[in-house]
Formats: structure tokens, C-alpha cells, sequence
């Protein structure tokens, strides 16, 4: 019995190691909402087809916004979400939503786009099969997000974390007095091409309230996390300003001995640096 | 008796375990694959051939292969580093500095190089690649001595832009040196990155005649398509600071179309055409940017430079170039009115002649749900200021649908929402005639709304009237691209779909009918299809116009569109629908002439719905 838990644990480790390397996960769903599309298909359900939909959805949204982890929903009370589904008036069309927990939608974090212009569906009538719905959710979608994409972007930089496990009380031995930590990302996947030199925001608590660290990568992976090793290298930042809940920045030097009080909510993305080559001022 | 595997059994206990072990390990070595723990390893035959094989890329001349993955590929420390003794974690930074040595003269070198690759400070990875370079210099392995002084500007550079310390002068000085140091000796075969990077440290260090210079000799040819917007943007810059504006607007609008997300070269564009005053220019780069979908943006930019131009033709680009920016951003009235309108009444008070053109784009966001306008000179009369020309009407005509989409978009069933939809699509129709969009959804409103926004059906009458010249059976719409001519087939596809329901079959010549409508759209599938054969027929349309002919008691007319509406099914493999139009067509009793001239096709559906239609018989 012992034997058999232990090796429970260790597989458990192994995933959740496996895990921790992503960034976090970033859920979608989609629905045919209360639209007149047939309930069933000649050889699939609906559910069935909305679960293919939001898997093309996912895929497409996975190759243009890289640095998330973009999964499919699987449950009722996955958040972040992008809550995808079609409506029906003059025409169809497809919506997209980031919503938080509890499916409360986030501000100005909303898009859409005219998936069937009025006439459409009476032309088609008899010959959308189910792959036919696919194909014609997948392209608008992909238009979407092509047009779409610097707002999606600004959304997702704002409301969905790319990570949570932050240890602010390991950081690795690089350049004193400056302060650096370790995020739980691995370097070889986000750093070296994505996100090595980018800006980050830790959301924190602390006991005045919440704090939030600014932080830049500054092109190097070390360990994650130095005293407490995971088996991987994670992106490295400069901790740069203690921003205070009246909004109030300051150099993080001045708060050093308060960092590791802090509780650690979420990992923030603030804006994409290009690692390899620079950009002009 | 149990077998060893059977649940609950001892065996099989174990053997989960087993299982679930070997799991756990292959999910543990899985997490450890990408690890730079690897470099730690001596080399083995595999990677020795894999090293051989990404230095030979790496001294090809081309460099359009992606660096990231030629870098990747080097991360193997040559054959003979010693072990090291405890797990350090690898310095990432060695992946954008891909340094290996091939000389076995000099066991001295290998340790350094390791140690390099490992140097955990900042501060002192500029010196430990100085060490591997002296010690390359010496063996004689310039390809060692270019990688590790290439290391050395990286590491220089580094410091200066990420750390950001107060000797980050001195820092960038000394990258300087080592990436022209490198770049003079020509031997790798990187000189994009290097002159990129080299450029931006001399812009940064305010030397743009010099990071100009080292663009100019960048041999495009070789520059990897993914990057090619940064370095046409830092060449833009460079251009710009060096005081050529036109050759920095060159390479900036090329930056634009390589990647028109990345704001930079946009900003830098509209930076260079302001100061040209060369508003005719901002205008067409503030079209390519809509169109890529930049809307927001190009909105901020224009607002900023409305009413700065000289001459009032100047002016009167820039704001129909930013109505248009407004529509596509497709912003709800409400919002425009409250942070739109203000900045845009400054403009006004700036330049008076404005004034009329920025009064009636807030009259058409404050949305009137005043009867729905279908008369021309009517609307032209509400906006006059925008009337002046075929631009002006255009993008009002713009605004006016995004509003409408706004509100069909809100709420469909409030009747003040419909009202004010209906007003904005059917203004913005009348105004420019060649917005099919407009029609079409004027028509989709009134057909979804009937009882509430046109109960007597005067509106869709005098649309209809307007829309089709009934004596000549033509459109009064311009039809200019390929999206309009689909547009004017949904067009008719909704106006049939009324007239379906009001069971009003009509004639080809009767443009308030169903017979009209569905024979138009047709028509216009078989256009498109010329036009381009991907373009899929629809056999429930001729299915509709044959069902319509057979309400009206014309079956000669009926039975040809049934005989192609089955074909069609046939194609999509919708036998039971292919069955029923071929079905509908043998049930009518048509004139013998008609079995002759529709012999072929009524033979070939016998023998592809061969059983069916003796079942039929």
C-alpha cells in the first residue's frame, strides 16, 4: 500500500513538473447558443461539434498568442475563459468573450464578427453538414483573430496570467544589489525566442494590501528555483518597481526585506520584447 | 483461480505499480528533454554528427534559415569538456550564443569555454568570453575567437539594455567594438543579427550616420523573412535620424506591410508624413492600416493631425480617411459621443471650417429613430458637409452601417434599437448606393421585423422601387467587386423569403415576387461561378424557384430548376433531397417537348438514383 502511494506521488510530481513549465492555462469553450442550428447531425451530436469547434478554436488561437497555454474547457467553472458562441438575428454571428471566475465577462474584452450575412443560411439550406459548420466557425475565427489581434492581445496581457508558483524568497545569485527571481517558465520553451527580455507584472498580497512587481527578463534561464530545484530553467527578471494598491511606484531595492511576506497571485505578461534582435529608440 | 493480472490479485498489484513507475520515470525524463542539462554530457556519436551538421548550416552564406534553431542545435559542449562535477544550471543566454570549438589543441580552451557558458554574473560574462577569445586567438581557431567576441557584445549589449546600470555607455561602446570587430572578420555567417544589433547601438548612442551605414550594406537577400519587418524599421530610423525622411518612409511603409501590428514603423510613418505634410500620404497608409486591421489606431493618428493641415482639400482627407477609421473600429455611439466628440470639437474650434463635417458625424452617432430615410436628397439634405463628393459619402456611408450594426447588433427586439438601425442602414444606403452592405441589411431588418418597423411594407416597396428599375428589370446598384454581386444575391435571397411567406409567387418581370427574387439570385450563382469555379452551386434555390413555379401553376418552367436541383443534391451526396426534387419533377405533367430537350439530364439522375426512381415508376 505504502509502495503503491509513493508511486502515486511521484507520478503526481512528475505531471504537476510537467505542468509547472507551461504557462497557465488559458480555457475555451464554444457553443451554439440559442441559435436554429440543427441539434443533431446525421452521425454526430451538437456537444460533439462544439467540442471540435473549440479545439480548431484552441489550435488557432495556440499559433497566433504563443506565450499562452490555450486549452479547451472541459468544466462549468474553467476561468480564465474565452467564452466563443454564435448568435442568431439578421445575420449570424460568431462572439467571443474573455470571461473571469464565475463567467464574469472582463471590460472592453469582448469581439465579434458576422459569421452568415442574411441570405446565407436559406442558401446553404440542406447542404451544411456538420464539418460544414467547422470550416465555417474555424475561418471566421481565424479573420477574427487576424483583425482583432492586437485587442485580443492587450486583453490577454491584462487578465490572463501566464503563471502563478512564484517563489520570491529563491532568487538566484546574479548581480547584486540588483533583485531577480526565477518564473516558473521554461526558459528553453518561453525564454530563448519568446519572452527572454519582455516585462512582466507580479500580482502580489501583501499586508497593506496588493502590490504589484514589475519585473523585465533579462535573456537568461537559471534554475527554477535555485534553493528548491524543479528539475528545469525558468525565465530570469529584474525585479524594477514596487507598485503599492494607490498605484504608487518605487524603486524594489527600497522594499527588499518585504518581498518574501509577499503572496504571489499571478504572473502578468506587460509587453513582448524581441529577444534576438534589437529595436531601434 | 486467478490469473497474475486479474484486479484485486497481489500480481497485479505490483505490476500497476510497475506501470505507473515506468510512468513516472518516462514523464520525468519527457520534462528533462529540452534541458540545457544535456550540454553537461560528454559527446556522443549522434550529437558529435549533429554538431558537425549545424556548423556546416552555420557556414552557409544564407541566412534565411532561422537562427533560433541553428542556435538550438549548438547547445552540445564539444568532446573534450570535462564533466562537470555539480549540476549547475546552464546560462540560457549560451542559446543566443551558440559557441563551440573543434580544436583538440588545447584542453585549456575547452575549460574556458565551459566556464563561459556557465558564468552565472552578468558582470562577469564579458570577461570570461574575453578569456576563451585570448586563448582561440592562440590555437589559432578564428571561427572560435569571431563566436566568442560575438559572445562578448551580446553579453555587453545585455547589460546595457536589460540591467540598465549607469555605465551603460561604456557597455554599449564596448559591444560596439566587438560586434564591428566581428563583423570585419566576415566569418560567421550572422551579419543580419550583428548589423541590426549594431545599428540600434549606434542609434543609441546618437550616431545615425553610422548605424545607416552598417544598414545600408544589409544584404536583404539573406535576411530572414520573420525579422525582416524589425531591421526595415531600424533602417527606417536610422534613415530618419540621418535626416532622410523619404528614405525612412520607404522602409517603414515596407515595415508596415511586412507586419502592421508592429506599431514602431506605423508611428514612424505618420511621424515622417506629418512633418512632410504630406496628408494625401498619411491617408493612403491610414487605408492600409484599416484594412489590416489596425482601425484604433490609425483613428488616435489622424485625430492627432486633423486640423493641421494647410489647405483645406488636405484637411478634408484626413477626416474622410478618419470616418472611415471610425467605422471599422465599429465603436458604439455612446462611446464616441463621450471621448470622440470632445477631441474632435477641439479640431473644430482649431479650424472652423470643420466645423460642418464634425457636426454631422456626431448627428449620424446620435442616431436618430426617426422614420426610416430612403430618399437621396433627403439624406443629403441631413449631410450636406459629406455630400461633396463620392470619398465623403463613401466613408459617411461607412459610419452610418457601423452604427446600424451597433444597434441591430444590441437589441433586435427593442423597437427603438431596430428604428435606429433601420434609420443608419437605410441612410447610409441612400447615401452611397454602391454599399451593398447597407441594402442588404435594410432588407434583412425590415424582413425580421415586419410588424414593428414597417407594417403597411411601404419601406420595403420603396426599397425595392430603388433597388431595382421594375420596367427594365436592372439594378440602380453599381456593382464594382465580386463581394457586391454576392451581396446582391443574399439581397434577393431575403426579399424572396418575403415574398415566400406572403405565398406572392409573381413572375420573372415583377420585382416585388418571389419568382422575381429567386430567378435574380440564381442568375447571380451562375455569375460567380464563372467568375470563379470554386464558388459552390446551391440546389435548394432552384429547388425554391421550381416550387414557386409549380404554385403558380407553370410545371414546364417548374421541371428544369427541380431537374437541376436534384443534380445539385446528388453533388453534396444528399440523396434523399436529390430523390425528392427528382421526385417533384416526375410528378408533373409537362409538355413532350420538354422530355426531349431535358432527356440527358433526366437519364443520367435514372441512373444515379437508378432504384429510387423505379420504385418511383
Amino acid at each position: 500500500m505504502k509502495t503503491s502511494l509513493a508511486v502515486l506521488v511521484l507520478c503526481v510530481c512528475a505531471v504537476s513538473r510537467l505542468w509547472a513549465q507551461s504557462a497557465a492555462p488559458l480555457y475555451v469553450s464554444f457553443s451554439f447558443a440559442k441559435t436554429s442550428a440543427p441539434n443533431s447531425f446525421s452521425d454526430v451530436t451538437k456537444t460533439e461539434v462544439e467540442a471540435q469547434i473549440a479545439k480548431k478554436i484552441t489550435e488557432l488561437l495556440q499559433e497566433r498568442f504563443r506565450v499562452w497555454s490555450v486549452v479547451p474547457s472541459t468544466k462549468e467553472d474553467d476561468s480564465p475563459r474565452l467564452a466563443v458562441w454564435l448568435t442568431e438575428g439578421s445575420d449570424w454571428e460568431l462572439r467571443l468573450q474573455l470571461q473571469g471566475p464565475g463567467k464574469m465577462p472582463y471590460r472592453n474584452a469582448h469581439w465579434q464578427t458576422v459569421l452568415l450575412k442574411p441570405g446565407d443560411l436559406a442558401r446553404l439550406a440542406g447542404t451544411l453538414k456538420w464539418a460544414g459548420w467547422v470550416k465555417l466557425v474555424q475561418e471566421s475565427t481565424s479573420e477574427l483573430l487576424f483583425e482583432k489581434c492586437d485587442a485580443i492581445q492587450d486583453a490577454f496581457l491584462a487578465y490572463v496570467p501566464i503563471g502563478q508558483d512564484i517563489k520570491l524568497d529563491d532568487p538566484p545569485a546574479i548581480g547584486e544589489p540588483q533583485v531577480f527571481t526565477v518564473l516558473p517558465l521554461d526558459w528553453d520553451v518561453y525564454g530563448s525566442q519568446l519572452l527572454g527580455i519582455s516585462e512582466f507584472t507580479i500580482q502580489c498580497l501583501s499586508l497593506s494590501g496588493p502590490v504589484k512587481l514589475h519585473s523585465v527578463g533579462i535573456g537568461r534561464g537559471e534554475m527554477f528555483t535555485p534553493r528548491n530545484p524543479h528539475g528545469y530553467n525558468g525565465v530570469v527578471v529584474r525585479l524594477t518597481e514596487w507598485e503599492d494598491s494607490s498605484a504608487v511606484k518605487t524603486p524594489v531595492l527600497e522594499h527588499k526585506e518585504q518581498l518574501a511576506q509577499l503572496r504571489p497571485l499571478g504572473i502578468y505578461l506587460r509587453a513582448i520584447n524581441p529577444v534576438d534582435l534589437r529595436v531601434a529608440p | 483461480m486467478k490469473t497474475p493480472f486479474q484486479i484485486g490479485s497481489r500480481a497485479s498489484g505490483r505490476a500497476l505499480l510497475v506501470v505507473l513507475f515506468v510512468l513516472s520515470v518516462i514523464l520525468s525524463a519527457v520534462a528533462q528533454i529540452p534541458k540545457a542539462d544535456a550540454r553537461e554530457k560528454a559527446l556522443t556519436p549522434a550529437a558529435a554528427a549533429k554538431l558537425r551538421k549545424a556548423v556546416s548550416e552555420l557556414q552557409q552564406p544564407v541566412e534565411s534559415r532561422n537562427l533560433s534553431d541553428t542556435f538550438s542545435q549548438l547547445k552540445v559542449p564539444p568532446a573534450d569538456v570535462a564533466e562537470p562535477k555539480p549540476p549547475v544550471s546552464a546560462v540560457a543566454s549560451a542559446a543566443v550564443f551558440p559557441v563551440t570549438t573543434t580544436s583538440s589543441a588545447s584542453p585549456e580552451l575547452g575549460r574556458l569555454l565551459t566556464q563561459a557558458q556557465r558564468t552565472k554574473s552578468l558582470s562577469e560574462e564579458a570577461s570570461a568570453w574575453q578569456a576563451v577569445e585570448k586563448e582561440a586567438l592562440r590555437v589559432n581557431d578564428r571561427k572560435l575567437v569571431a563566436q566568442a567576441g560575438l559572445a562578448q557584445a551580446r553579453a555587453y549589449e545585455m547589460a546595457a539594455t536589460v540591467i540598465g546600470t549607469a555605465a551603460s555607455s561604456d557597455h554599449r561602446q564596448a559591444a560596439i567594438g566587438k560586434y564591428e570587430e566581428v563583423l570585419n572578420t566576415g566569418v560567421l555567417p550572422q551579419p543580419t543579427l550583428i548589423r541590426n544589433n549594431l545599428a540600434v547601438l549606434y542609434l543609441q548612442q546618437n550616431d545615425a550616420a553610422a548605424a545607416r551605414k552598417v544598414m545600408s550594406e544589409l544584404d536583404w537577400g539573406k535576411v530572414d523573412p520573420g525579422s525582416a519587418y524589425l531591421c526595415r524599421y531600424n533602417f527606417g530610423r536610422s534613415e530618419e535620424l540621418s535626416g532622410d525622411t523619404s528614405a525612412a518612409l520607404v522602409q517603414y511603409r515596407l515595415a508596415v506591410k511586412e507586419r502592421a501590428t508592429f506599431r514602431p514603423p506605423a508611428e514612424g510613418a505618420f511621424r515622417v508624413l506629418r512633418r512632410k505634410q504630406d496628408f494625401s500620404g498619411m491617408a493612403s497608409l491610414a487605408n492600409d492600416l484599416v484594412a489590416a486591421g489596425q482601425a484604433r489606431f490609425v483613428a488616435e493618428q489622424l485625430q492627432s493631425v486633423a486640423g493641421e493641415a494647410v489647405s483645406p482639400a488636405a484637411e478634408i482627407e484626413i477626416m474622410t480617411a478618419l470616418a472611415q477609421a471610425y467605422a471599422a473600429t465599429g465603436a458604439a455611439p455612446a462611446e464616441f459621443l463621450e471621448k470622440t466628440r470632445p477631441r474632435l470639437n477641439e479640431v473644430a474650434a482649431k479650424r472652423s471650417e470643420l466645423r460642418p463635417l464634425i457636426t454631422e458625424l456626431e448627428a449620424a452617432y446620435e442616431s436618430s429613430d426617426d422614420v426610416a430615410v430612403l430618399d437621396t436628397w433627403l439624406v443629403e439634405k441631413k449631410y450636406p458637409a459629406w455630400s461633396q463628393s463620392e470619398p465623403q459619402r463613401e466613408a459617411l456611408s461607412m459610419v452610418l452601417k457601423s452604427i446600424g450594426d451597433f444597434y441591430q447588433r444590441s437589441d433586435g427586439s427593442a423597437p427603438t434599437e431596430s428604428r435606429r438601425a433601420l434609420n443608419a442602414y437605410s441612410s447610409a444606403w441612400s447615401l452611397d448606393h454602391s454599399n451593398t452592405d447597407a441594402a442588404l441589411y435594410t432588407a434583412a431588418l425590415l424582413q425580421g421585423n415586419k410588424e414593428t418597423l414597417d407594417p403597411s411594407g411601404g419601406i420595403l416597396n420603396a426599397l425595392i422601387e430603388r433597388i431595382f428599375s421594375v420596367k427594365v428589370a436592372g439594378y440602380q446598384i453599381p456593382v464594382k467587386t465580386t463581394k457586391d454581386l454576392v451581396n446582391l444575391m443574399r439581397l434577393h435571397l431575403v426579399l424572396a423569403e418575403i415574398y415566400e411567406k406572403d405565398h406572392h409567387w409573381g413572375s420573372e418581370y415583377e420585382a416585388t415576387s418571389t419568382i422575381f427574387q429567386l430567378a435574380h439570385a440564381i442568375a447571380i450563382e451562375d455569375q460567380l461561378r464563372n467568375l470563379d469555379p470554386d464558388f459552390l452551386p446551391a440546389p435548394n434555390l432552384p429547388n425554391r424557384l421550381a416550387r414557386a413555379f409549380v404554385e403558380k401553376g407553370d410545371a414546364d418552367k417548374a421541371y428544369p430548376f427541380f431537374l437541376n436541383s436534384a443534380q445539385g443534391f446528388l453533388a453534396y451526396g444528399q440523396r434523399d433531397r436529390a430523390q425528392e426534387a427528382f421526385a417533384s419533377a416526375l410528378s408533373l405533367t409537362t409538355a413532350p417537348s420538354l422530355s426531349q430537350k431535358y432527356g440527358d439530364k433526366e437519364a443520367l439522375l435514372k441512373r444515379e438514383l437508378g432504384t429510387f426512381h423505379n420504385a418511383v415508376k
